[in-house]
């Protein structure tokens, strides 16, 4: 469903991609590990249109969106989740999730996607009239999260959703990807976390200063040396 | 409360947009003359003067935006200054071609004339009726940043642009509306004002100095600072020429100073 075929990318005249193809089959979590720096979230950018390849092209449902603005991939059912979850801090939660409905979108639709992300996360629902900005880390990471749920989308782009976090909550973050992905949901997850994202992940790519340079199952992934040595400190 | 519309506009546009707008008094005046044409020259009603002036003005703001606003978001402050200051002098020379460089006041609509006994003093009823357009203005302006659709997705992009984006929104139409409605209030404000201020070339220069002052005082981009900022400059502005004439610009100056010295970020900056 979603093909990225060799793009490259530059910040001004610093390189941070080169040449770099991956591909996202429907229904699955595909991971991206690699090290601070490694260009993920660059990668993860270019896929949602807040940047644009220098080179190459990403398709969508065999549709060209490397051009397009990122309004408009939204609306094609690409949600980002950012790194640093971003979440609009001045806004009550039940406003930050109400944001992330797009407007092509039915009313009902929308209360029927806010019931399911209360079911998911039941604590937003409790704080629904709290400013996002009060909420902690954990709490915000799940409005991230469920405010790229409101919008409905065929892909969830998550970018390091587990940065920061105390080890229980990081469990419980992972707990939803895997029952959303058993609920059908196609997942782009990039972690520097390898050993997590590998073992919900189905398939994985290791990203190394911008390029693509192993990729696999993520089963035979978690037992290749390079990777041991380099993601897994073993 | 003249000012206070001219601020909101102001703090709207920088508070959503980034954009320190110069040429927000040239709004203000464009809407002075546009109403001082359909009401003064063409004898249309008050009322329906003042909402045609708001749609030409807001035309105009959406043809700003659109062709030349727009290319400067992500540039720096001096960029924005030559650009606005520019259309400041285009607007001020263009008016003078279609109108004159002379001042023209237009009569008072019949039924705001008078005057209403406050204090034992007579106060023109005009006066009144503005006070009470600009609370309505603030009222209006809460309500559709804090309970519409609309308010939500300016306030979120206020906060992060590239994120509003990131979840859909259509972030260079919304900045459109954004000015327009800024520029709808610099026009209501130049309207409002043509039956009791000249309208001239230039008006727009001398209250943008003002309204920036107040923006200043208020907290750069704060709608609530601004609200308080124009009542605080419109107070002593009133005192000043009572007690000083000559030094009525003077002493927002020196409240400017004192609020920098004491809160730099203004008082309701953050
Ligand atoms: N906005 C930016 N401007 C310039 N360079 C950037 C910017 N964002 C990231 N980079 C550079 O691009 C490279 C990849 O960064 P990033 O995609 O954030 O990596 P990762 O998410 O894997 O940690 C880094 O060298 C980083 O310094
Ligand atoms: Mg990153």
């Amino acid at each position: 469903m979603l093909e990225v075929k060799q793009i490259s990318v530059s910040y001004g005249l610093a390189p941070a991609l080169w040449e770099v193809s991956l591909s996202v089959r429907d229904g699955k979590i595909v991971a991206i590990v690699g090290s601070n720096g490694a260009g993920k979230s660059t990668l993860m950018k270019a896929i949602s249109g807040l940047i644009h390849p220098g080179e190459g092209t990403i398709e969508f449902d065999q549709r060209r969106i490397d051009h397009l603005p990122p309004h408009q991939v939204a609306r094609m059912g690409i949600a980002h989740v950012p790194e640093g979850r971003r979440i609009f801090p001045h806004l009550t939660v039940i406003e930050n999730l109400k944001m992330g409905v797009l407007p092509i979108k039915g009313q009902k639709r929308a209360q029927e996607i806010l019931n399911n992300v209360f079911n998911l996360f039941p604590i937003l629902a409790e704080r629904q009239r709290q400013l996002g900005g009060t909420l902690s880390g954990g709490q915000q990471q799940m409005l991230a999260i469920g405010r790229g749920l409101m919008s409905d989308p065929k892909i969830l782009l998550l970018d390091e959703p587990s940065l920061g976090l105390a080890p229980i909550i990081v469990d419980m973050v992972f707990e939803v990807i895997t029952r959303l992905n058993s609920q059908g949901q196609t997942i782009l997850l990039v972690e520097q976390n390898a050993f997590l994202s590998l073992e919900v992940a189905q398939y994985a790519y290791v990203l190394e200063v911008g390029r693509i340079v192993l990729e696999g199952e993520a089963t035979k992934l978690i037992d290749d040396p390079h990777i041991k040595k380099a993601y897994l400190g073993e | 409360m003249y000012l206070w519309l001219l601020a909101a506009g102001l703090t709207l546009v920088f508070g959503v947009l980034g954009v320190l707008n110069f040429a927000h008094g040239s709004l203000f005046m464009l809407g002075a003359y546009a109403a001082f044409t359909f009401y003064g020259k063409l004898n249309i009603n008050f009322g329906l003067s003042i909402l045609l002036s708001l749609i030409s003005v807001g035309i105009i703001g959406a043809i700003l935006e659109r062709f030349f606003i727009r290319r400067i978001y992500d540039l720096d402050l001096p960029y924005q200054l030559i650009l606005t200051f520019g259309f400041i002098l285009i607007f001020d020379d263009l008016v003078k071609m279609v109108w004159g460089g002379v001042a023209m006041i237009p009569p008072m609509p019949g039924f705001l004339e008078g005057n209403l006994t406050v204090l034992g003093r007579p106060y023109p009823f005009y006066n009144i009726f503005i006070i009470f357009a600009g609370l309505a203005v603030a009222l209006v302006l809460w309500l559709i940043l804090e309970k519409t659709w609309w308010g939500r997705m300016i306030r979120a992009s206020a906060s992060d642009r590239e994120m509003a984006g990131a979840i859909g929104i259509n972030i260079p139409f919304l900045f459109t509306t954004v000015f327009v409605l800024s520029a709808m209030l610099a026009a209501l404000g130049g309207a409002l004002g043509t039956p009791v201020r000249v309208v001239a070339p230039g008006i727009g220069t001398a209250m943008i100095i003002q309204a920036f002052v107040i923006t200043v005082i208020g907290g750069l981009g704060n709608l609530k600072g601004a609200f308080v900022g124009a009542l605080i400059v419109g107070i002593l502005t009133s005192f000043g020429i009572l007690l000083f004439p000559i030094f009525e610009l003077f002493i927002i100056f020196v409240v400017m100073a004192i609020v920098l010295m004491v809160k730099p970020e203004g008082l309701f900056g953050k």
